[in-house]
């Protein structure tokens, strides 16, 4: 009877310790993923409560290097939940490797945004919170392959215009540098949203 | 820190939905080339040169000069994709001018080169002596579909020049051809303002010694006098449905501000104080209407109901604020001085912000075009005074040429259909 219980027990640990561990490892990947990014850096998602805004609203423009340091930064009572040095040490190496692909998101966002603002002429009849989104599908070597208009502004002329931005962008030359698993989760199918302030 | 930003919304199999945000659009004109479609014909090639001078004036389009193009194709179908991208022309307008004896029919196509296809097709119609008008219509349109508010070139504009001490007040196109002398007069003539319809006019005349307001119906030529009083009457200003008057008076004593019911010509008393209150302006409702007055020690920015007589003032900055008038029911713009310079400023009558428009010294008497994206006012370099013009959305100024000594009191007319 005891070794059962003890078996029993045991199990129990060990199915703890893999839900634990897979719950650490996916809520941090869920943290990265729901990053807000401007074209010079990361910022925490509003709907976000658990991290603090204030902290990465000051950082100054950063490279890549920089920045991978920046998400390093963990809450103390976190790192003590980390006894096993293979498995820091793993997730060290997955917080960069993510921390690289945001770079490369950022980066390509950001020279996206710039381009196409420098190709956008804004009509004048502009109205308070008018937006327009087109859903843009890339091939591999980031030629525009669709432009779908996915929510009118119900304004002609300003939807024309951010059409006619698009069309002169043509392709996104930087897409061929980025991997395979980037390009498919971030730029084969996005969206393009043309807000005036 | 939403300026610019890329949301990226997590799904289960890591798949982001990244969104783009555009918030800043270029501060650059649209590049565009105006061809005759099909054949050359002098008609044709004075419709083409006049929407091109119409464009060109907005500070808003780029118009490529026919020299620089790579291939000049007299249609559509000839169009080359390519050599138009090396020029980074947005788009072609192609112009098919047929004009017949009793007839001016202008057909405008507007082909997208990015889309390489045509985009938009109208036409316009007219007599054979209204060529410019008629080509004032084309560039309208074409303003219109690019940047979806009415164009000006089309509308007039009312001045008053004065050589040789003989004051003329003119009509003339936007352009300023097609000059119309309505009124000559030894004495000096101020204040000329457009009825909302854009039939009649009224203006303070110095002819019998005194400032006095005249109306005149523009297509019979008949004037009157809107009171006879032998106090001075000015700054005549129309309310928006034309049926009222607001003017300026010391026909009590000193300067107060009046409205006139122009039908049965009864007076309604708008201000009553010591100080002087004039150059009123109607708020677009019809509602309101601002003033200047000096109640306060200084020149200042003052808004009345006409209904409930309740004041306010509207501008706090600066100790000269005057000549003010409404660009939109949030926004009006007035004559600030700034240090020893009189500018052209506007003010935002929520936030209360004061920006100053214009670089020029000495600006008086702003006016507003009728699709609120241009001011044009008058100005001095010297003794020399002269129109000049801002462009609010694309911030260009302008000055319009210099053909008289002395050339004020800008009015724009209403939209002319």
């Amino acid at each position: 009877m005891i070794r059962w219980l003890t078996a029993l027990f045991f199990s129990i640990v060990v199915h703890i310790g893999i839900f634990f561990g897979y719950s650490a490892f996916s809520l941090e990947k869920n943290d990265a993923l729901k990053r807000k990014i401007t074209n010079v850096n990361f910022l925490e998602s509003e709907i976000d409560e658990e991290v603090e805004p204030k902290k990465l609203k000051t950082t100054k423009p950063k490279t890549k290097n920089e920045n991978i340091e920046q998400v390093n930064i963990e809450p103390r009572e976190k790192r003590k939940e980390i006894e096993n040095l293979d498995e820091y040490l793993k997730e060290e190496e997955l917080k960069k490797e993510n921390s690289y692909k945001f770079g490369i998101v950022e980066q390509i966002s950001s020279k996206v945004i710039k381009d196409i603002e420098g190709l956008w002429v804004r009509p004048n009849n502009i109205s308070k919170g008018m937006f327009v989104d087109f859903n843009l599908k890339l091939n591999r070597i980031g030629i525009i392959e669709s432009i779908e208009l996915k929510r009118s502004s119900g304004n002609q002329t300003f939807d024309r215009a951010a059409l006619t931005a698009i069309r002169k962008y043509k392709q996104i030359k930087d897409i061929r540098n980025v991997d395979d698993e980037t390009f498919r989760t971030y730029f084969a199918d996005f969206t393009l949203r043309f807000k005036p302030e | 820190m939403k300026k610019i930003l890329a949301l990226i919304v997590f799904s289960l199999n890591f798949h982001a939905d990244l969104v783009l945000e555009i918030t800043e659009s270029a501060s650059k004109p649209i590049k565009i080339a105006i061809l005759e479609k099909n054949n050359n014909s002098l008609a044709g090639q004075e419709i083409v040169e006049i929407v091109r001078n119409d464009l060109l004036r907005t500070g808003e389009f780029d118009v490529v000069a026919n020299d620089e193009l790579l291939s000049i194709p007299s249609n559509e179908d000839e169009v080359i994709q390519r050599d138009w991208l090396l020029l980074d022309v947005d788009s072609i307008v192609f112009i098919d001018v047929q004009s017949e004896e009793n007839n001016l029919d202008i057909s405008y196509s507007i082909f997208d080169i990015s889309y390489n296809d045509t985009e938009d097709k109208r036409r316009v119609l007219g007599l054979p002596d209204s060529l410019r008008q008629s080509s004032h219509y084309v560039s309208d349109g074409v303003y219109k579909f690019f940047y979806g508010i009415e164009g000006i070139s089309s509308t007039k504009l009312m001045y008053v020049t004065k050589t040789s001490n003989i004051h003329r007040l003119i009509i003339s196109d936007a352009d300023g051809f097609n000059e119309q002398v309505l009124l000559k007069s030894n004495s000096p003539i101020i204040s000329p303002a457009w009825s909302s319809n854009a039939e009649q006019i009224a203006y303070v005349s110095f002819e019998n010694n005194r400032a006095q307001v005249f109306t005149q119906n523009l297509a019979s030529g008949q004037r009157e006098l809107i009171i006879s009083s032998k106090s001075s009457v000015s700054s005549p200003a129309w309310s928006p449905n034309n049926k009222q008057l607001a003017f300026a008076s010391t026909k009590d004593g000193n300067s107060e501000i009046y409205v006139i019911d122009l039908k049965t010509k009864k007076i309604n008393r708008l201000t009553e104080n010591l100080a002087i209150d004039t150059e009123p302006a109607w708020s677009p409702d019809g509602k309101k209407i601002i003033f200047t007055s000096d109640r306060s020690g200084s020149p200042q920015i003052y808004e009345i109901d006409i209904r409930t007589k309740l004041k306010r003032r509207l501008t706090t900055t600066g100790n000269y604020n005057a000549r003010a008038s409404y660009l939109n029911k949030t926004e009006i713009i007035l004559v600030h001085r700034n240090q020893t310079d009189f500018n052209i400023a506007s003010l935002n009558l929520n936030s209360r912000e004061l920006s100053v428009l214009t670089s020029t010294k000495n600006d008086e008497s702003p006016c507003i075009a009728p699709n609120g994206n241009v001011i044009i006012y008058s100005t001095k370099d010297g003794s020399l005074s002269y129109l000049a013009g801002v462009n609010i959305s694309s911030k260009v100024s302008f000055k319009l040429p210099a053909l008289y000594g002395e050339l004020k009191e800008p009015a724009w007319s209403p939209f002319i259909r």
